[in-house]
């Protein structure tokens, strides 16, 4: 659990493969852009998110360095 | 289970180069096999118009470095028996030989260029070598671009490149997108008008003839002759299956996507047509399936037994018009609006699909009408 995911909502434009990979760490809000609802998930799980962003919106960052 | 041996994926597209990954992570040996660096697909291939670069995944040193070996080629001869794989290089054109193990066959669809006199000059965008021929062609703005076709790539591109360019857009049908819900191609329809597209519907074309200067002249049966400097084809498709995977538009797996009747050979991306608890056997042409399914195949090959049940799922922008589908449309497919969704319904009455019209907020709402029918 030490590695939080960044969406930059700049780059996000809302094609919600993320949801479908893990509705349980993303969801859209109002706006259509995906936001993170879990603070710290695995490096695993953190990285298949990255994975499956066909825009690159989503990023990693240890929490070390958070 | 014994570790797999040394993994053989040919199609370096979206579905492809997701197997290639996964596995190397694991630290499967893989081989990737296909010309040119692994690039993604549409939709993305409108934002490499915009760009003017295509759209490549990695570059050759990350491969090496992620433990990919990458055979620069096309897969010209498959030979199932001796579990060989003959590679035609890209840079030099002499054939190699490869015996592989386990292999994945994940090349996609092609697009064809529809029968008309003349389509020999016509450009295709929808993969990387195309692409690369046509950039070129589109650096200086203000050029008389005509995109035959109207389905999701020809309208995508003809709303890309009408930022820069003057744009004809050529299609049989009476709409732009003609395959899907009527709300689609009308709303289609009104963007590509706002964004200053000459929508040619209902046309069809007789033949393209060169004219001096380097342009062309487009005849149709419809509407006057247009000249053009550019022509884009992005009509139908065709199969990329050698004859002995049957040549057909699709190859048929199991539920873990392993080829039926073969030991050892997977496929995934558009070609793999794969049992789905809800909608039957479907192979669905598109970005999110690619992903998902040239993933799980590396799951399958680890050793995972989960099916794949993935909904389908597509995603369209044309100009600002977002078009997103949940689920399968059926042959037959009766369609409600409720509360802000259209909702496509089977024979049955199930809701079958959910089209979302500029609606990205409700993604998840479809998915759980699409997943609790």
């Amino acid at each position: 659990m030490e590695t939080q995911i960044i969406i930059d909502p700049d780059v996000c434009v809302g094609y919600g493969e993320c949801i479908a990979e893990d509705a349980e760490a993303v969801e859209l809000d109002d706006n259509g852009c995906a936001r993170a609802l879990v603070p710290l998930m695995t490096r695993d799980r953190a990285e298949r998110l990255c994975a499956v962003c066909p825009v690159g919106a989503i990023s990693l960052r240890s929490a070390s360095a958070a | 289970m014994s570790a797999p041996g040394r993994v053989t994926i040919v199609g370096n597209g979206v579905a492809g180069y997701a197997c290639a990954r996964r596995l190397a992570e694991s630290g499967v040996p893989v081989t990737l096999v296909g010309p040119g660096l692994p690039c993604d697909r549409p939709p993305l291939s409108k934002r490499a118009l915009i760009r003017r670069a295509a759209p490549y995944m990695a570059t050759a040193a990350e491969l090496t470095r992620a433990g990919i070996e990458h055979l620069d080629g096309w897969a010209v001869d498959l030979d199932l028996a001796r579990r060989r794989l003959g590679v035609r290089s890209t840079a030099r054109g002499e054939l190699h030989e490869h015996d592989f193990e386990e292999l994945v066959w994940a090349t996609g669809l092609r697009l064809r260029r529809p029968p008309i006199p003349g389509i020999g000059v016509a450009h295709q965008n929808a993969d990387p070598a195309g692409l690369e021929e046509l950039l070129p062609r589109l650096e200086r703005p203000g050029r008389r671009v005509a995109v035959i076709g109207a389905g999701l790539i020809g309208t995508e591109t003809a709303a890309t490149l009408s930022a820069t360019h003057r744009v004809t857009l050529f299609e049989r049908d009476e709409l732009p997108l003609g395959r899907l819900h009527r709300a689609v191609g009308q709303a289609a329809r009104d963007v590509l008008a706002a964004l200053g597209v000459h929508f040619a519907g209902g046309c069809g074309l007789e033949r393209i003839v060169p004219i001096p200067g380097g342009s062309h002249l487009i005849e149709t049966s419809t509407h006057s002759r247009i000249a053009a400097d550019v022509v884009i084809a992005a009509a139908g498709v065709a199969s990329t299956l050698p004859e002995a995977l049957g040549s057909g538009p699709t190859l048929d797996t199991d539920e873990r996507l392993a080829v039926a009747g073969l030991d050892g050979v997977w496929a995934c991306g558009d070609t793999a047509a794969f049992p789905h608890p809800r909608f039957g056997r479907i192979a669905i042409p598109h970005w999110d399936n690619a992903r998902a399914g040239g993933a799980h195949v590396a799951q399958a090959i680890l050793g995972s037994r989960e099916p794949f049940v993935r909904d389908p799922y597509w995603f369209s922008d044309i100009g600002p018009l977002r078009v997103q589908q949940v689920g399968f449309e059926p042959a037959v497919c009766e369609w409600s609006l409720r509360d802000g969704l259209h909702i496509g319904h089977a024979e049955d009455g199930r809701a079958a699909c959910v089209l979302l019209l500029n609606s990205p907020a409700r993604l998840n709402d479809a998915r759980r009408l699409v997943a609790a029918a």
